[in-house]
């Protein structure tokens, strides 16, 4: 990978991942900087573009079909399926491990 | 079995001919495909799974329609593939993750619950890059998928599973989605059409989502034909997905258009002055003679932007992804590394069962939302998105239809691109803007004097698919594939 500007540092990845919920080994996260950095360099090109003009409020259209705050009457059992999919449950509940480390 | 059934030349309504005359049994047909299957996909790779019981049951149900004197649907009987991010009840969807290795689906996507009532025939779920992130099929947890055209090259991606089970005549249509390019793209790699509908067309319920302001469900088949046959069926407005749009489309009123003299096409400049190989130049030259020889007038168009298009989509798409993707938690979806606190869990899961592409696009999207960086990259790429629609919405005042190539390259070998994710992602530069500008487009296989395909792309505009229609149907009737 060719050399880029440095828009993120490792610490900045680091706590990217940390936010992001995802453990990586030690030695990747220096490919990964670089690869961002290079990812990075190359969509800020769009900061040359003038985009004053627009004007987002106006040019995006609400959605027409949002359905109405209405409960609908229950056809199936595609609840109890969608639960049968839990790695762990009690009951319909999905069970996880201590949300707290017991020994901090 | 009364007739010997050449697989490779089986079209939907060539099909249809067959079961309507009771010439070969919906039963038979299947079987023959999922016999074809267990040794052909061995050198392909295409399936990730194969519903060998649930098609022939399928298929059975077809066959008791037509004795008992019913009429079926063209899609009766049609063996399908469709690609395992779209989910069909009780059947694993892995979306070729290993993050969800154990999953299986608890319900049909709309558009399966669709062409279920047409009755067609689900052989099989395709390969494609975890969570339909790529462009070459490479970023699959499972296996690798090859060209049927030639091995040592890539189908293309994401939906590279699709493109290669109908081009090595493993079943006659398919499934794929399409986020960038990712059906048009492997459609031209493997010689095939491929086609990315306007956004909300389609339902995306039940298809896993990457990028839902960008995703749409999309039909890979052999010719237009059968791709607008399939497209027929699964478009229009479902309750479960709030984008959909109403649509009606009939497909023989685009049949009996018989020339191109009403269209005016405009080739996009911006995307013939890249540095492309000259034989794909020639081979998008002679189709713009086909075009015109078929009646269309064709100019130059400017869209000065579109040559933003990828950089916009590099912040958009993970920004979406970094939400989208944080239902994983290897606990809802049958995945589970035990011990810990639920944080150990959600970082072990996470970090282990994503592969780097996955993982890459989290984190770049959790930074492009990020406090600080959020209008110097999400909100900026915002304005420069309808920027870009904007002047597409212009020159479709003028034209009915844009053309550009669907990829600057054919097919290219293992390995090729997977060391630079930017070199990968250039391989979306002309598919993209049709995504970010909502737009449908088709890409059509063209030939130079390459072995390997090219694609031709032509984009509509919104909700215009017969026009992408008309001009496939017409322009391959009069071009060939080269002989082998």
């Amino acid at each position: 990978m060719e050399k880029h500007n440095k828009v993120i540092t490792e610490k900045t990845v680091e706590h990217l991942l940390e936010l992001s919920r995802m453990e990586i080994k030690e030695k990747e996260k220096e490919q990964l900087t670089a690869e961002l950095n290079g990812i990075l360099n190359y969509v800020r090109e769009l900061e040359k573009i003038p985009t004053d003009e627009i004007n987002l409020d106006t040019a995006q259209k609400p959605g027409k079909n949002l359905r109405q705050d209405k409960p609908e009457e229950e056809k199936s059992n595609e609840w109890e399926r969608l639960i049968d999919a839990f790695s762990n449950r009690k009951e319909q509940w999905l069970k996880i491990p201590p949300i707290f480390d017991k020994n901090p | 079995m009364k007739t010997m059934i050449t697989l490779h030349e089986l079209t939907i309504k060539k099909t249809h001919e067959l079961l309507t005359k009771k010439e070969i049994s919906a039963f038979e047909l299947t079987k023959e495909f999922l016999e074809y299957i267990q040794n052909r996909d061995k050198e392909i790779g295409a399936y990730l799974s194969i519903r060998h019981d649930e098609a022939l049951e399928e298929a059975n149900e077809v066959d008791r329609k037509i004795a008992s004197g019913q009429k079926i649907e063209y899609l009766a009987g049609i063996p399908m593939a469709i690609k395992d991010n779209i989910l069909i009840k009780d059947w694993p969807a892995t979306a070729g993750s290993k993050i969800l290795k154990n999953y299986r689906a608890a319900y049909d996507a709309t558009v399966i619950e669709r062409l279920k009532k047409s009755g067609a025939i689900f052989i099989g779920k395709t390969n494609l890059d975890e969570f339909a992130m790529g462009s070459s099929t490479e970023n699959s947890a499972y296996q690798l998928t090859k060209n049927p055209l030639d091995l040592e090259r890539v189908p293309g991606g994401s939906s590279g599973g699709s493109a290669a089970a109908v081009a090595s005549h493993q079943a006659v249509c398919a499934l794929g989605s399409e986020t960038g390019g990712s059906v048009r793209q492997p459609a031209a790699f493997c010689g095939l059409v491929g086609l990315k509908p306007t956004y909300g067309a389609v339902s995306r319920f039940g298809l896993m989502a990457m990028a839902s302001s960008l995703d749409q469900i999309a039909p890979l088949a052999k010719n237009t034909e059968d791709v607008a046959l399939l497209f027929e069926k699964i478009i229009g407005e479902d309750k479960h997905d709030a984008t959909s749009l109403p649509y009606h489309f009939n497909f023989e009123e685009v049949e009996k258009i018989t020339d191109l003299k009403n269209f005016k096409i405009g080739i996009i400049k911006q995307c013939l002055e890249e540095g492309l190989d000259e034989d794909l130049k020639n081979a998008i030259a002679t189709s713009i003679k086909i075009l015109e020889s078929l009646g269309a007038k064709v100019e130059e168009v400017s869209i000065p932007h579109i040559g933003a298009s990828l950089a916009c989509y590099y912040i958009l798409m993970p920004a979406e992804v970094s939400a989208n993707l944080a239902r994983y938690d290897g606990l809802r979806y049958a995945f589970n590394e035990l011990g810990g606190t639920l944080n150990d869990l959600y970082f072990k899961n996470r970090g282990r069962n994503f592969g780097k592409e996955v993982r890459r696009r989290i984190v770049l999207g959790t930074f492009v939302l990020s406090s600080g960086y959020y209008d110097a990259y999400y909100l900026k790429a915002k304005k420069v998105q309808q920027l870009i629609k904007n002047e597409f919405d212009a020159a479709l005042q003028k034209f009915q239809l844009l053309l550009t190539p669907t990829a600057p390259t054919s097919a290219f070998k293992f390995g090729e691109k997977t060391k630079d994710p930017l070199t990968m992602y250039l391989s979306d530069i002309f598919t993209v803007p049709a995504n970010i500008s909502g737009l449908p487009a088709i890409s059509l296989p063209i030939w130079g004097k390459n072995k390997l395909p090219y694609g031709l792309q032509l984009m509509a505009p919104a909700l215009q698919e017969k026009n992408l229609f008309a001009a496939g149907l017409l322009f391959e009737k009069v071009t060939s594939r080269p002989k082998k």
